[in-house]
């Protein structure tokens, strides 16, 4: 494969292996099974709701008070009968409350369930030492000891916790400067700003980069943030397929051709927004191609790389450096420090016109606390770990080497995981409610503790568990891991892959 | 809640242990798993019953149904 070239600037990255995306389509049993749970929970829940409605049954669920029974009613959608009735009944698999650092393994306090699942008490007792494969924590960075922890609690000596102010009052602190610097150096770009909320960056910047007359073109994947802060700006919104090239560039087209709806003037501004990994489904977006219809039809592009910063590419500088392309290609990059820093928080890099424009007209910029300074003391020591020391070098090889060998140990399995190879987000199919339940309490059972995902965040017959893999997982405990799940999915038959794998 | 299943994450192997374990298997495909007892034994009542009346019914009418199918299209003396 030849190197990539970008201007005049050639990089030597060795040839990338095929873009190997997988997304096996449902097998037709299962989703005939998902649909029959659901039917049979809708007419129990009918006959529940009936129960309750003529006082034959309690009602726990929030309803109108008496005096307003005539009004429209508030809790009629199917949401609420959704989560009164489906959601409601598996509640102790979701909101599990930990009680200790979210490392390898965590603490999880005990809940005991009523019968429908409608109320639950702590019985006391705290189940200890359940390995964590459910966190955010890539490069393994969650931790209450080692160097960024004691740089934290200087920090806090120094500074204190609470800034008191926004940014642009009296908030803005040398530490934060130093972070923003940092950060610029680390992505390679000229200038970065940084906002204490990695939601609020998203929302609350969108609106100042594009306004009414402008066009968004975004992939239907993308995270709530990403879509609030559209809908915010007033901006036109089209949504292509995901990772689809040939639906963004057959709408790029049309938005260049026809222009605004009635009047048929060109659009002020067309931004492409697309994320760097997609947490639901563990793909990585097609940046190479994206480029490729920014540069012939001249778009903007915002990459929104919460997942993949840190997690991707060979010194962790993200999807950027993981396709061997030069960060200034991309107009807008966006992440968040929740993910791989271990701390809490968003930033937008760029050129310095973007970033000097956004800190004076964005409304996190203005309006909300800047981030707390033992929060950046904790980005800056990772960032200087992940970037010049060993320590560093060990975590990305070792989490690029734990993706690697759990993925393919899942596939071996026989379950159906979608996504990339080389993301750190694996999640494999479950389909079905019921199934979505047992795996994760008997999962619960046998010490780890996994994350599952029904809907409204995936559609409907489509629910998963999602797997987060993190480098500090050492390489027995995805092993013992895997033979859980396979126990699991054996019992419960939810090896549904028709692939063999060798 | 499914929590009266006292299965831990391994398919059994002896006799009654895969009795248990296919009734499991039922529970879940059907989605009555997720239900209450009660609401466990109304559905297997139903199910139960609605079985019993389609085999007495095929026990009862089908040779005849079968006998005057045949011999309406002639494969078969009246």
């Amino acid at each position: 494969m030849k190197p990539l070239r970008n201007g005049n600037v050639i990089h030597d990255e060795p040839p990338r292996k095929r873009f190997q995306e997988d997304f096996e389509s449902t097998p037709l049993y299962i989703a005939v099974v998902t649909y029959i749970n659901y039917g049979i929970m809708i007419v129990f829940g009918f006959l529940r709701d009936f129960l309750r409605r003529h006082g034959f049954e309690k009602t726990h669920a929030s309803t109108e008070a008496s005096d307003m029974k005539d009004f429209v009613p508030l809790y009629a959608s199917f949401e609420s009968f959704y989560t009164r009735n489906i959601y409601n009944r598996i509640q102790d698999v979701f909101n599990r409350p930990i009680c200790s650092v979210p490392g390898p393994v965590i603490d999880i306090v005990e809940r005991q369930f009523s019968k429908s699942g409608w109320m639950f008490e702590y019985t006391g007792k705290v189940l200890k030492n359940v390995v964590n494969l459910g966190s955010y924590n890539y490069l393994g960075f969650a931790e209450n000891d080692g160097p960024c922890a004691e740089a934290s609690i200087e920090s806090i000596e120094k500074y204190g916790v609470g800034v008191c102010s926004s940014r642009k009052e009296m908030g803005n602190l040398d530490i934060h400067v130093k972070l923003e610097k940092k950060m610029a150096e680390y992505l390679d770009v000229e200038a970065c700003l940084t906002f204490g909320m990695g939601f609020a960056t998203n929302s609350m910047n969108i609106p100042c980069l594009v306004s009414k007359g402008c066009l968004i073109i975004s992939d239907g994947l993308n995270h709530a943030s990403l879509v609030l802060g559209c809908r915010l700006s007033g901006a036109q919104i089209r949504v292509f397929k995901h990772n689809d090239m040939k639906d963004l560039e057959s709408k790029l087209r049309d938005a260049v051709v026809y222009g605004q709806p009635r009047t048929h003037r060109p659009w002020k501004k067309i931004l492409i927004i697309v994320e760097g990994v997609y947490s639901m489904e563990g793909s990585i977006v097609n940046l190479p191609g994206i480029l490729e219809l920014k540069k012939k039809y001249k778009a903007y592009v915002f990459l929104d790389e919460a997942h993949s910063i840190g997690a991707l590419g060979s010194r962790g500088r993200g999807v950027t450096e993981y396709f061997g392309i030069h960060p200034r290609e991309v107009d807008i990059m966006m992440g968040t420090f929740t993910k791989s820093f271990g701390a809490a928080g968003g930033y937008i890099a760029g050129s310095r016109a973007l970033v000097e424009h956004l800190r004076y007209h964005s409304h996190s910029a203005c309006y909300a606390t800047s981030m707390s300074p033992p929060v950046c003391e904790q980005i800056i020591t990772s960032l200087h770990i992940i970037s010049s020391t060993d320590e560093g070098k060990r975590r990305i090889k070792q989490l690029a080497d734990n993706c690697r060998m759990f993925r393919q140990g899942l596939k071996k399995l026989g379950n159906i995981v979608y996504g990339n190879d080389d993301s750190p987000v694996v999640p494999a199919m479950i389909y079905a409610p019921t199934k979505l339940g047992a795996f994760s309490r008997e999962m619960l059972k046998r010490g780890f503790g996994v994350v599952v995902v029904g809907f409204p965040a995936t559609p409907i017959a489509e629910s998963r568990v999602r797997f987060c893999i993190s480098a500090a997982l050492t390489e027995q405990q995805l092993q013992d891991a895997l033979d859980a799940i396979s126990d699991i999915s054996d019992l419960l038959q939810m090896k549904y892959s028709k692939k063999k794998i060798a | 809640m499914g929590f009266d299943f006292k299965l831990f994450g391994k398919k059994p192997t002896s006799v009654v242990g895969y009795i248990e374990w296919l009734y499991f298997i039922y529970c879940i495909t059907t989605g009555i798993y997720m239900l209450d007892p009660w609401e466990r034994t109304v559905f297997n009542t139903c199910l139960i019953l609605l079985l019993s009346m389609s085999f007495y019914t095929a026990y009862a009418f089908l040779p005849q149904h079968i006998f005057a199918m045949l011999s309406h299209f002639g494969l078969m003396d009246t």
